[in-house]
């Protein structure tokens, strides 16, 4: 048996301590030139004006949001977590009066005791993004919808539905279940970081029946 | 078991019940008639959901890189670009410039595979076959060079984190610079289509209308937005790659209709094969690629790049390990499904194939079963795309003498 | 075997009808498969066809890591088949799950769900395996 096993590959030898400190020096010169790679191209970047100007006219509008929010390039601002009251006037302002009036996408996060809702608002003409993080307590996770003043937000709020267990007050009547399949177990939720996949029920999940070709009619499914 | 053949609307006869009557399946779109149109529309979707921003969570940062990339086969370097750019913003690695070009020519090669794929299949949606079997045979030389550079017809791999894995070669820019001068000819002969033949623009004009307001309110994106006249595109807007160099020009069009999506895309089409020239000539020279620690520093960024349908924006949490904290994706047609009940409501049902497939969406949302709601008769028929695909052919020969099947391709 | 057996083992082995099935993939591979069909590769010169219904197919072509949503469907859809028929699955995740075994709306490979005859590996799997693989199974077909 052991003839069949192949060879082990020859043992290394131990490195010098020269050759120690040459891997230490050069590993260590590399990323120094990273740095300082990365600080000249930091250096060379445009300051983001156009950024810096509408952080102000928000915060002179929002107080509450001074120092509040970063840019930590152009193109882009990112405000601190808000309570959910402060959102929507916030979004009205900057949607109506700023130009944010694209909703990129919507993203649910788990962080331990909250959940975080971050909106990602754009400004297509000149290209920011808005990025607003609203956070509310696990155990009041519940939000309004912003689909009375932005119609293409449907699929995003289902999703804060289906896998985070987020209540979105005021959707649309009637929507289907996204993106988990029908049948999926109203109580599981895959997005949470407490999820755990060995305690779901997985033959509930099934494939929803069509009403058949020649036998009830009129009946609406779904 | 004998086919059932049940009028619609007592027009067209179309076979039912080629599926088993207890096949329990949930239908991708409810179509609500009155007459031949169709007056509600609701989009079910999510058939491929697999759980793909929760599987990131427990991979590291170039395992999910490879997930990343197979979210869509067809714009699997746009999510890589996307995810590649935000994981190194919140590094704080600059990637070489050489590397942005790079994928920036990706980015355009695959932007006209794209395009080229969505023709032929919208070609073979109104029954123009001929025209679908030209585009695809032009389309094998985009993924000839495709496989040439990146080693792989399909999700390249070209990517990865610091910048890209090849590099070009006098040969592949020599089959980029040909490829070029072949397009340009092809391109010609599909926009003198497009825009001179009548039997095409019957059928496509008018069709699955988005008014530009209506456009804007659902948050339409790529050529769907760029077909009603909204002025949008990442890499013009918010310039993501190499496209601050290499610039981009929008391709606007104001007929809010598919003719306009048709128009659109050809055009970009154009406009992607002078960016492959332009980069072809004016690539600098330098390294493919920084080395990126495994632990990423904890930070949040949201990043966008355009694929060829559109915005695809993600969100990226990291936590100073090894794995992300969080990785939101959506997808352009995503954002697109939010207009298609409006863009199906008013229009004929046999209307429904071509305004569906003018969003570009997945090839496989196609492949799933129509309910369709009579209000007069208050009956309920279950079609499959082909049957409904069919239909749709047979409804417009009918009625306004439209058969592709005669049309010559100059 | 009678002489009507035999005429109808020729026909299918000359021209089988393909029925094409996303099981809940990324599209990569249902684009190759489509593609075998165009000039370049040109599936259709083998007499192979593909069908918009499982009654009269003859080999079904799954790609796709299998999904919740699309399970079921599957199963009926092979059902639907007449005998004999055959299950070819194409592309990494439809042989195993590929890279997205593990994920929590992911059932696996096709073959946890319905018997597998052939397996196209590859991601994608190119137009050529997938042809490579038909013709070969059309040849067991004695």
């Amino acid at each position: 048996m052991e003839d069949n096993k192949a060879k082990a590959p020859a043992a290394k030898k131990p490195l010098t301590d020269a050759e120690k400190q040459a891997r230490i020096a050069a590993a260590l010169a590399a990323k120094a030139e990273r740095e300082a790679a990365a600080k000249a191209a930091e250096a060379s970047k445009p300051v983001p004006e156009i950024e810096l100007a509408i952080a102000n006219k928000i915060i002179a509008k929002f107080p509450f949001l001074k120092e509040r929010i970063r840019i930590p390039r152009e193109h882009r601002l990112y405000t601190d977590a808000i309570e959910r009251e402060q959102f929507r006037p916030l979004y009205e302002y900057v949607a109506d009066e700023l130009g944010f009036d694209f909703v990129s996408t919507i993203s649910g996060v788990d962080v331990g005791d909250d959940f975080q809702v971050i909106y990602h608002l754009s400004n297509n003409k000149n290209g920011s993004m808005f990025n607003v993080k609203v956070r509310m307590p696990k155990d009041d996770a519940v939000i309004e919808s912003i689909v009375d003043k932005f119609e293409g937000v449907t699929f995003y709020e289902r999703e804060l539905v289906d896998l985070f267990g987020i209540q979105v007050n005021n959707m649309p009547p009637g929507l289907p279940h996204y993106p988990l399949p029908d049948g999926w177990p109203a109580d599981q939720h895959p997005l949470r970081k407490d999820w755990d996949p060995s305690k779901m029920d997985w033959s509930v999940v099934k494939a929803e029946a069509v009403q058949q070709d020649d036998a009830k009619g009129g009946a609406n499914n779904g | 078991m004998m086919q059932k053949e049940v009028p619609i609307m007592g027009r067209v006869v179309v076979p039912i019940g080629t599926q088993h009557p207890a096949l329990k399946e949930p239908a991708s779109f409810i179509l609500t008639l009155e007459g031949e149109k169709v007056v509600s529309a609701k989009a079910k979707l999510g058939y491929n959901h697999r759980g793909i921003e929760k599987a990131c969570e427990n991979r590291s940062y170039i395992q999910s890189l490879y997930i990343v990339e197979r979210v869509c086969g067809i714009c699997s370097h746009a999510h890589s670009t996307v995810y590649c750019e935000a994981v190194e913003e919140l590094a704080g690695i600059e990637i070489p410039k050489r590397a942005k070009y790079l994928r920036t020519v990706v980015c355009e090669l695959e932007r006209l595979h794209s395009h080229l794929l969505w023709l032929g299949v919208a070609a073979h949606e109104i029954g123009f076959d001929t025209f679908f079997m030209y585009v695809w045979r032009d389309r094998e030389k985009v993924m000839d060079i495709l496989e040439n550079f990146c080693g792989n017809r399909v999700n390249y791999g070209i990517n990865t984190l610091g910048g890209v894995r090849r590099d070009l070669t006098p040969e592949i820019i020599e089959d980029i610079k040909n490829l070029c001068k072949l397009m340009d000819e092809r391109l010609k002969i599909y926009t003198d289509l497009a825009m001179g033949d009548a039997t095409l623009a019957g059928r496509l004009a008018k069709v699955g209308r988005l008014s530009k307001e209506t456009a804007i309110q659902y948050g339409a994106v790529g050529p769907v937005a760029r077909a009603s006249g909204v002025a949008i595109d990442v890499r013009v807007n918010d310039p993501f790659a190499a496209y601050d160099e290499v610039k981009a020009n929008i391709v606007v069009d104001d007929n809010c209709d598919v003719f306009g999506r048709v128009l659109v895309r050809v055009l970009e089409m154009v406009d992607s094969v002078r960016m492959l020239r332009f980069m072809m000539d004016n690539i600098p020279d330098g390294t493919i690629s920084v080395k990126v620690p495994r632990k990423i520093p904890a930070g949040e960024v949201a990043h966008r790049v355009e694929a060829p349908r559109g915005e695809d924006a993600y969100f990226l949490a990291s936590n100073g390990t090894e794995k992300p904290e969080r990785i939101r994706m959506r997808a352009p047609t995503e954002a697109n499904w939010h207009a298609i009940a409006h863009m199906l409501e008013g229009d004929y049902l046999a209307d429904s194939p071509i305004i569906i497939a003018a969003i570009d969406p997945c090839y496989s949302c196609t492949d799933r079963a129509i309910q369709i709601n009579d209000l007069n008769t208050g009956k309920q028929d279950i079609l499959n795309w082909q049957q409904l695909k069919q239909y749709s052919i047979n409804w417009h020969r009918e009625n306004n003498g439209i058969d592709f099947a005669k049309l010559k391709i100059k | 075997m009678s002489l009507d057996q035999k005429i109808i083992n020729w026909a299918r082995r000359k021209s089988p009808w393909i029925v094409h099935f996303n099981a809940g993939a990324c599209n990569g591979c249902d684009i190759e498969v489509i593609d075998a069909l165009t000039p370049r590769f040109d599936l259709e010169r083998f007499g192979i066809m593909q069908k918009g219904t499982p009654r009269h197919g003859d080999i079904l072509v799954v790609t796709g890591a299998v999904t919740m949503q699309t399970r079921d469907r599957l199963i009926r859809t092979y059902e639907q088949m007449p005998e004999p028929k055959f299950v070819v699955a194409i592309g990494a995740c439809a042989c195993t799950g590929g890279v997205f075994d593990g994920c929590y709306c992911v059932c696996g490979g096709v073959n946890e769900i319905i018997p597998v005859d052939a397996y196209i590996p590859g991601c994608a799997a190119r137009p050529e395996a997938i042809i490579d693989a038909v013709v070969k199974l059309l040849s067991t077909i004695k």
